[in-house]
């Protein structure tokens, strides 16, 4: 009997999993729903997102600084709906040690709506792991190739500390430059 | 297993109602060392050595003691422990405090407070200041109460700079800011910890009446207000206490903006959506004014992840 509810479990999860509707975002916002529904997949056409993705690279003479930046299907806990949604890592390192993607916290997370991918500029949160800071990254493709990567505070109100420390200024990140990608 | 001895708590009923701290029972390495399982010898020793009891002096705890009269009958351990170096709340011999010893009585309704936002002038003329002020390169605030009931204290940010950095030289009765073009429609996930962090530096004169309001160049205005001092303690603890947990919130709530705005709705009612997603089980209230601020409605999400607008009471 046991068997059997375990097969009909497994039945159904994968009936469940076929159900869920792929919508491929388009251009254009759609007019107002009354509702989100759930079992949804929202992305955009993996041609829109891919432009952006990839490992991205700024040298100096002194150090390396590069993200990684994948498209991510991730479940949207409060709805049951999964999107797809550009996250990254990043490390910054001196040149002659190797730069790897080896801590998770140093990380970001696309900011934007989901229509600004069919453009060339794009947000993201960005974790200062050494910081302890969120910050602002704008994240624009240029006709070249290229990126020019800015890196600002977030919006937001900011309580000084009762010692009168304020918040780190700036970052321990590059906060204007541009990056390559790397082939 | 060895370890220190740091703090321990009796429990009866779900009520907080002991708290043990270390009398001299030291060993030669001064530390305790834990080595058997509860005697049966001792049963209303709450610790597994019976030892424990009786060289540890017993505080009792009276719930809604120390300088809040919020009847606080649980502890949490944000204020056991010393998270990021802050050190605990608890003063040896004080307890309940719910780590804001300086908040006053939760003695009014949030609600009659946004209800009697409409007919307030002061109030309004300065909502209506800041709304004026949206198009500019930096934002405007108001500490409220700072210098005197109803007195309204100007603190700006910097130009080009998205945010205001606060220092209230004493509790305040409520704050409000603006968003300029830059900024979103809603409260950012930043506005929503530097309230937490208001509460927990004892930056409020009355955490029930404190009032905190946000203009935006987008047409939207949001007051919100505390419905529930103790969930909003346990929610700051769990979202801002530490970087990682506030990354999270952050992203959470930038996922279900995306995921609202994907399923169709417009930016203003998606960061709505998300927003009340993001302050679930909070104790907060979200409320939004009409244009002119005569009248504020609390926000709620319906069945279908919609919004609702509705009185507060």
């Amino acid at each position: 009997m046991k068997n059997i509810i375990f097969i009909l479990i497994v039945i159904f999860s994968f009936l469940k999993i076929e159900a869920q509707e792929i919508v491929i975002l388009k251009k254009e916002a759609k007019e107002n729903t009354e509702n989100i529904e759930s079992n949804k997949h929202y992305k955009v056409p993996d041609s829109t997102s891919g432009k952006f993705e990839g490992i991205w690279v700024y040298n100096d003479s002194n150090k390396t600084f590069k993200i990684k930046i994948v498209n991510t299907k991730t479940l949207v806990k409060s709805s049951g709906n999964y999107v797809s949604i550009l996250k990254g890592l990043y490390c910054y390192s001196d040149i002659n040690s190797n730069c790897e993607f080896i801590d998770i916290d140093k990380s970001l997370f696309y900011s934007s709506d989901p229509y600004k991918l069919f453009g060339n500029k794009i947000s993201f949160n960005i974790n200062d792991v050494e910081y302890k800071k969120i910050g602002h990254v704008i994240f624009e493709l240029l006709e070249d190739g290229t990126v020019k990567w800015t890196l600002q505070d977030r919006e937001g109100i900011r309580l000084v500390k009762s010692d009168g420390a304020k918040q780190n200024k700036g970052f321990s990140i590059p906060t204007n430059v541009i990056l390559t990608k790397e082939q | 297993m060895d370890g220190n001895f740091l703090n321990g708590y009796k429990v009866v009923n779900g009520i907080l109602t002991s708290e043990y701290f270390e009398n001299n029972y030291q060993n030669r390495n001064g530390e305790l060392t834990v080595t058997t399982n509860s005697n049966p010898d001792c049963p209303d020793c709450p610790f597994s050595v019976c030892s424990y009891c009786d060289a540890l002096d017993e505080v009792v705890i009276i719930a809604g003691g120390g300088n809040s009269a919020s009847p606080i009958n649980y502890v949490v351990l944000h204020n056991i422990f010393d998270f990021d170096g802050g050190g605990n709340s608890w003063g040896s011999g004080g307890g309940g405090s719910s780590g804001s010893s300086g908040t006053s009585p939760s003695t009014s309704d949030p609600c009659d407070k946004i209800n009697s936002l409409g007919t307030n002038t002061d109030f309004k003329n300065k909502m209506t200041d800041l709304k004026n002020s949206t198009g500019l390169n930096y934002e405007k605030g108001y500490y409220i109460g700072l210098n005197g009931e109803n007195s309204f204290t100007p603190i700006n940010g910097n130009a080009n700079q998205p945010y205001i950095d606060i220092n209230p030289s004493s509790p305040i009765s409520g704050f409000m800011h603006s968003h300029n073009t830059e900024g979103d429609s809603m409260f950012s996930p930043d506005d929503i910890r530097a309230l937490y962090q208001l509460y927990d530096n004892n930056l409020m004169q009355n955490s029930s009446t404190f009032t905190f309001s946000v203009v935006t160049n987008q047409g939207t205005s949001y007051t919100i207000v505390i419905d529930d001092i103790a969930a909003f303690n346990n929610f700051g603890i769990a979202n801002f206490n530490n970087q990682a947990n506030f990354v999270n919130f952050s992203n959470t709530y930038t996922i279900d903006f995306f995921d609202a705005v994907s399923s169709g709705y417009d930016f203003i009612t998606a960061r709505e959506i998300a927003m009340l997603k993001a302050l679930g089980n909070s104790g907060l209230i979200l409320t939004k004014a009409t244009s002119n601020f005569d009248d504020w409605k609390k926000l709620s999400s319906s069945r279908t992840n919609g919004i609702i607008n509705g009185d507060c009471n």
